[in-house]
């Protein structure tokens, strides 16, 4: 290939050879019961100005609702496919106020004209999440493609508590990274969209997000519940 | 002719708006990174972790960027290597050509301002919008970042208020950072909406998955990989980290250190592009590794130190040099302790070896460092090198080159009193007995300090009198 190729590995190889690798030290982080995931996953999320609603498997989409109409958020962008979407959908009638729903199922392209200026809330679910930080772990998908957790001015995402682990660390070993090939795009989500680049004063919704809402699903085993 | 570092320095300490803004600016970080590493014996772990897993990927970094490149192609991710700056900003001009691209979206990047990329693009007849608000604040302004973090560090919302009234039509004095910040989203929407190209830098790219990583809050960095066709991320060899697993604990240290955050909003892991069926995400991803110098700073094994650096800015936060007179006083792309490390290296002594005098070789740099770089030594090592006598017959390094006359004859008198007793005992006692002769200024020393004052006795006079005066009560 190109000689800066070439040039630039030559130079480092003429002088690697006098660097031994060390190894590198074993740092345990302690795993959290479900409890205390709990606990620091709600702390650090309020934290970060992430809004928590605690529902259950059955109660969600009665929970969606009732932000939808709370908040005015008429028109949404929901998945293609996914089994949320379709209960949204179903139940979608029974709002106080009118929705639309738009799903994904076109190519940006055709519809990117309605993502960045008509949608004033997405749905998606979430992939897991970790407690430390009060992190969601998104992979979109073909169902659920990248821009839905970017463009809304409002994202809610379904996380249920099963898929709560305690650091990143674990979140790599539930994923089966990297034996399980990276997904084009994996995100971690922390919060909505901010900035302190003007005076160090916080700002929320810089460009993305200015809300992001999670409907948390306490779906864990009673087993868990009492480690 | 350019101001020196000194000039610069000396106009930044006398600017009270300059000074109350950098002030306000590190009391803020120092506070928010001490806020998150309240635990001394883990952030000791934890750096110690980050120095060995950085210091590995450097003891393996050709066979590293080897496999970066094999699994970036797999990926899908078209790998180019570049030399120079030149050649970087050509490789992108190229891509962008091809596609006939007008517009660019620019997510924060040091690597692309290292390169001159915008300048670059702009002479060829394509717009590369800075989209971080930081950023923005700055491209608006026609000015370079002050901080490599926080860009527009040096103002105040008072002047990023007169400058947005000044500068973007139809908007009004306001402010209110909300309302600023609101602009700047509407505009910048708008271009990421259009946009041909999203340009981005990399904070770490994991060899074994070929995966790029990107830190952020704004989201913008996410606007620019995933709303335009192309994305191109360009980034420094130095940047790739061997595993995944290697990711946590970086992560942890960056966010932490840069702005005391336990993470950021965004962590963002690309490795592919748009795949088959795929309804976003750009069509085709584009890695450019720049060497510019970096190669020659590998050379070096104490030198090489330099390239654990993770970028997170904690040093310039904690150098009593750079809170006081700021970025734009070094007059380089990188400011503060990093900055007075790199950017010698990469551009010479020659040209940059003055602002490695900018420190009191007090350390605090290094004693917060997130991957134990022992900053005030490699500015040391690069100071005497600057001054050194012998020159190698390639000097693109700029050996030797601030080398002063009177500063070496002094050094060499100093050297032969100190080796030889009977000279030295025979200096000191003249110095002490003509002590009144003694010159009342020093120049530059003396214009803050007050003149030396040689005692009437040597210390080695001083100490034989006390022997003799207690050898004298013992035999009482
Ligand atoms: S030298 Fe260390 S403290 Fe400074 S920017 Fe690099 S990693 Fe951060």
């Amino acid at each position: 290939m190109s000689s800066a190729r070439e040039n630039i590995l030559q130079r480092l190889r003429g002088a690697s050879k006098n660097i031994k690798p060390a190894p590198i030290p074993n740092m345990q982080l302690p795993a959290m019961s479900m409890a205390d995931r709990l606990t620091q996953l709600t702390n650090a999320m309020q934290l970060a100005h992430t809004q928590i609603i605690d529902t259950t498997e059955s109660e969600w989409p009665a929970a969606l609702l009732l932000l939808a109409s709370e908040q005015k958020l008429k028109h949404w962008l929901i998945s293609s496919a996914s089994a949320s979407a379709q209960k949204f959908a179903d139940n979608a009638g029974l709002c106080q106020q009118p929705l639309t729903l738009t799903r994904y199922n076109k190519s940006f392209a055709l519809l990117k004209e309605t993502v960045f200026h008509q949608i004033d809330a997405s749905l998606t679910d979430t992939a897991g999440a970790i407690a430390d930080t009060g992190t969601l772990l998104l992979l979109p998908s073909v169902a659920e493609p990248r821009a839905m957790s970017l463009v809304p001015p409002v994202h809610v995402a379904l996380l249920r508590t099963s898929t709560l682990v305690s650091n990143f660390n674990e979140l790599i070993v539930q994923q089966g990274w990297p034996d399980n090939a990276m997904p084009t795009n994996a995100l971690l989500i922390s919060g909505p969209s901010k900035t302190a680049d003007i005076q160090q004063t916080l700002a929320y919704g810089a460009h993305g997000p200015k809300a992001l809402i999670v409907l948390l699903i306490h779906d864990h085993k009673e087993l868990d519940r009492n480690h | 002719m350019t101001p020196t570092f000194r000039q610069r320095a000396t106009d930044a300490l006398a600017d009270k708006a300059l000074r109350s803004n950098f002030r306000g600016a590190m009391d803020f970080l120092r506070e928010k990174r001490a806020s998150v590493f309240t635990d001394e014996r883990e952030l000791a772990e934890l750096r110690a972790l980050g120095h060995q897993i950085r210091a590995n990927v450097l003891s393996r970094l050709p066979s590293l960027l080897e496999q970066l490149e094999a699994q970036c192609q797999k990926n899908g991710i078209q790998v180019h290597w570049a030399e120079t700056p030149n050649e970087a900003c050509e490789i992108i001009y190229q891509i962008m050509h091809r596609r006939n691209a007008k517009l660019a979206v620019k997510g924060k990047s040091m690597v692309s301002e290292e390169v001159g990329l915008n300048h670059y693009l702009e002479t060829r007849g394509i717009e590369c919008i800075e989209s971080d608000m930081g950023e923005y604040i700055v491209q608006l302004a026609e000015e370079t970042p002050s901080h490599i973090i926080m860009p527009a560090i040096h103002k105040s919302k008072e002047q990023i208020a007169r400058l947005f009234e000044e500068k973007i039509d139809g908007v009004g004095y306001t402010n209110n950072v909300d309302e600023l910040i609101g602009v700047g989203r509407t505009i910048l929407r708008d271009k990421f909406f259009k946009a041909d190209v999203g340009i981005s830098g990399v904070n770490f790219a994991v060899a074994e998955t070929g995966t790029l990583c990107l830190v952020e809050n704004e989201g913008n960095g996410r606007m620019c990989t995933t709303i335009p066709p192309v994305h191109i991320a360009i980034t420094g060899i130095e940047k790739v980290v061997e595993k995944i697993s290697d990711i946590p604990p970086l992560l942890s240290l960056l966010t932490r250190s840069a702005t005391g955050q336990r993470i950021t909003t965004y962590f963002n892991m690309i490795s592919s592009p748009r795949k088959k069926g795929e309804r976003d995400g750009p069509e085709e991803v584009h890695l450019v590794l720049l060497d510019n110098g970096r190669s020659r700073i590998y050379q070096d094994t104490h030198l090489q130190e330099t390239l654990r650096c993770i970028r997170c800015g904690a040093c310039m936060n904690h150098c009593p040099v750079y809170s006081r007179i700021g970025g734009h006083a070094y007059g380089t792309v990188y400011p503060g302790p990093i900055g007075q490390v790199v950017m010698p290296q990469i551009e010479g002594l020659e040209k940059h070896g003055e602002m490695t005098e900018g420190c009191s070789l007090n350390g605090a740099c290094g004693e917060v460092c997130p991957v134990e770089i022992p900053l005030a030594d490699l500015i040391r090592t690069l100071r005497q090198k600057k001054s050194a006598a012998a020159i190698p017959p390639d000097n693109r390094a700029g050996i030797g080159s601030h080398r002063k006359k009177t500063e070496a004859i002094a050094w060499m008198f100093w050297k032969w009193v100190h080796r030889a007793p009977a000279i030295y005992l025979m200096v000191t006692f003249a110095i002490s007995r003509l002590r009144l002769l003694m010159p009342r200024s020093f120049g530059a020393w003396t214009r803050y300090h007050s003149a030396p004052k040689p005692a009437p006795q040597t210390l080695h006079e001083l100490m034989r009198h006390r022997k003799q005066a207690t050898s004298k009560e013992d035999q009482l």
